[in-house]
């Protein structure tokens, strides 16, 4: 009997949704080239609609690699408070993940939950 | 002074924030080459309001009340206060004392041969005057009975800066894109704004005083903008924004800062709006302390001088103070009955909280276009 000394890193792609007092999104994290990604399934936030279809085909972001036990997308040198990311995120539990942006020099932090419905891509 | 004109150096631009040095990431970034533009290509269509969106400006009445989020910044209350100022303008504005402020006003203007409605979007904040102009641009119905109307920069359009409000009954969504001024090829949301209207009579009877609403011009930019003052981005050969920038020196106020930015609706040009200077007489108790000043439809504090939490929400205008000044002036500031209260942060954590000083509510009536002054005195009632 073998085991394995790797640990596997968790998987965080799948469905996942944000539902706060300013906006309701859902996401969909998928693995691209070793990249992550976050396509935008739909997204409301009282004026704008995003609604993906085919024709329709929208990121949060691309191109965050793992780091540091995160996600991050690095950005062209350190900010005034050391952040050299502009987006992480970081696996809370198996249900939920910590969303960071960095947006003009502060940090907004959001959760996410995974959702289970099953999710149609173009 | 230091005019902000075409050949000068970058400046954080801020739609709606306390200092920025960077700007937010679009929502969407979009997929492929066909959504994201490379290239600044304005389109700029505004609205004809003879045929749809007159009622953007009655709608916009009433003193609203709700949540914000400023970039990452989430306030649990906030409140503006939109009354008419004239036939066909309508103002708002946010008042954040030593910070500066940040108004929003929209009135009816002929642009591009077209009657339509702009809006007026900037104030003098962290020191930079700052006013863009934005367009009405589009309208939708939504099914859930709600109207929509979008706002795009009158030059750069929606590529550099938009803003969007729905209405449904008295509900308010108000959010704003930005771009810094066309330095990010895609806004991205800035400022959300969800709100109810509460008491919109003040609204209605200065609507009656002003003879609002009426589809004539309020200021005539049928002549478009001149581009000798509008700010261009380093690098770039002409300005992405209708936008005017001017840096505070240390002998500026808002009025030299209107003429030196070129801001073609100046804060002189208003009618109706008046001023008022609250002039605090400090004590032992509240000597270096900094202070908030708040102007309310109702008392703030019992007749002994003690916080009356539940009047709160008749809040409209809500300054804090830093402890170096001993006055602070209302500028832009609807006419009417308001009372005054100051209250000492005393703990200084930048919340009205247990043992904050204050004193009872003072009462006063502001007439238009005139600038009054009101000196309080007995800051000694401990909450």
């Amino acid at each position: 009997m073998f085991f394995s000394c790797t640990r596997s890193e968790p998987d965080i792609t799948g469905r996942w949704v944000i539902d706060n007092d300013f906006f309701k999104a859902t996401y969909v994290l998928q693995m691209k080239e070793g990249r992550l990604t976050a396509l935008v399934l739909d997204y409301y936030d009282g004026t704008t609609r995003i609604s993906h279809n085919a024709q329709n085909k929208q990121y949060l972001f691309k191109n965050l690699e793992r780091e540091r036990g995160s996600f991050i997308d690095g950005i062209s040198g350190a900010t005034r408070k050391g952040i050299d990311w502009e987006f992480r995120i970081t696996q809370m539990a198996n249900d939920t993940l910590l969303v960071e942006q960095q947006i003009s020099g502060k940090v907004l932090k959001e959760l996410w939950v995974r959702s289970n419905k099953k999710y149609e891509t173009f | 002074m230091k005019l902000f004109k075409k050949e000068v150096w970058i400046i954080p631009l801020l739609f709606f924030t306390l200092g920025c040095e960077d700007e937010i990431r679009n929502i969407a970034a979009n997929e492929g080459p066909v959504e994201e533009p490379t290239e600044f290509s304005p389109e700029v269509n505004p609205v004809d309001i003879n045929i749809d969106g007159f009622d953007l400006l009655e709608n916009m009445q009433g003193h609203w009340t709700g949540s914000m989020r400023i970039i990452a910044d989430d306030l649990d209350w906030f409140a503006f206060d939109y009354r008419p100022v004239s036939s066909s303008h309508i103002f708002g504005i946010f008042e954040g004392g030593s910070a500066g402020d940040l108004l929003t006003s929209f009135f009816v203007t002929d642009f591009k041969d077209k009657r339509t409605i702009m809006a007026r979007n900037g104030g003098l904040l962290n020191g930079l005057y700052r006013t863009s102009y934005f367009v009405l641009d589009s309208i939708r119905y939504d099914n859930d009975n709600s109207k929509y109307y979008r706002l795009v920069d009158a030059r750069g359009g929606a590529a550099t800066m938009f803003m969007e409000l729905r209405f449904k009954r008295d509900s308010l969504y108000f959010n704003a894109y930005t771009s810094r001024l066309g330095l990010n090829l895609v806004p991205t949301r800035h400022m959300t704004f969800k709100a109810k209207r509460e008491n919109p009579d003040l609204a209605l009877a200065a609507a009656q005083y002003v003879g609002f609403p009426l589809n004539e011009p309020a200021r005539d930019f049928s002549r478009g903008f001149s581009t000798e003052y509008l700010y261009v981005n380093p690098g770039d050969t002409e300005a992405r924004s209708a936008t005017f920038l001017a840096e505070q020196g240390a002998n500026d106020d808002i009025f030299s800062l209107a003429d030196a930015s070129g801001d073609p609706f100046r804060i002189q040009d208003h009618p109706y709006l008046s001023f008022l200077t609250v002039n605090i007489e400090r004590n032992q108790e509240i000597n270096g302390k900094p202070w908030f000043v708040y102007l309310s439809r109702e008392s703030l504090t019992d007749t002994d001088g003690y916080l009356k939490e539940a009047s709160f929400g008749s809040v409209f205008r809500f300054p804090e103070i830093l402890s170096e000044y001993d006055s602070f002036t209302f500028t832009y500031l609807h006419p009417g009955n308001y009372f005054v209260t100051v209250i000492a942060d005393v703990n200084e954590d930048g919340f009205i909280s247990a043992g904050d000083i204050t004193h009872r509510s003072r009462w006063i009536t502001i007439n238009p276009e005139e600038a009054t002054a009101i000196t309080i005195d007995g800051i000694n009632v401990r909450n």
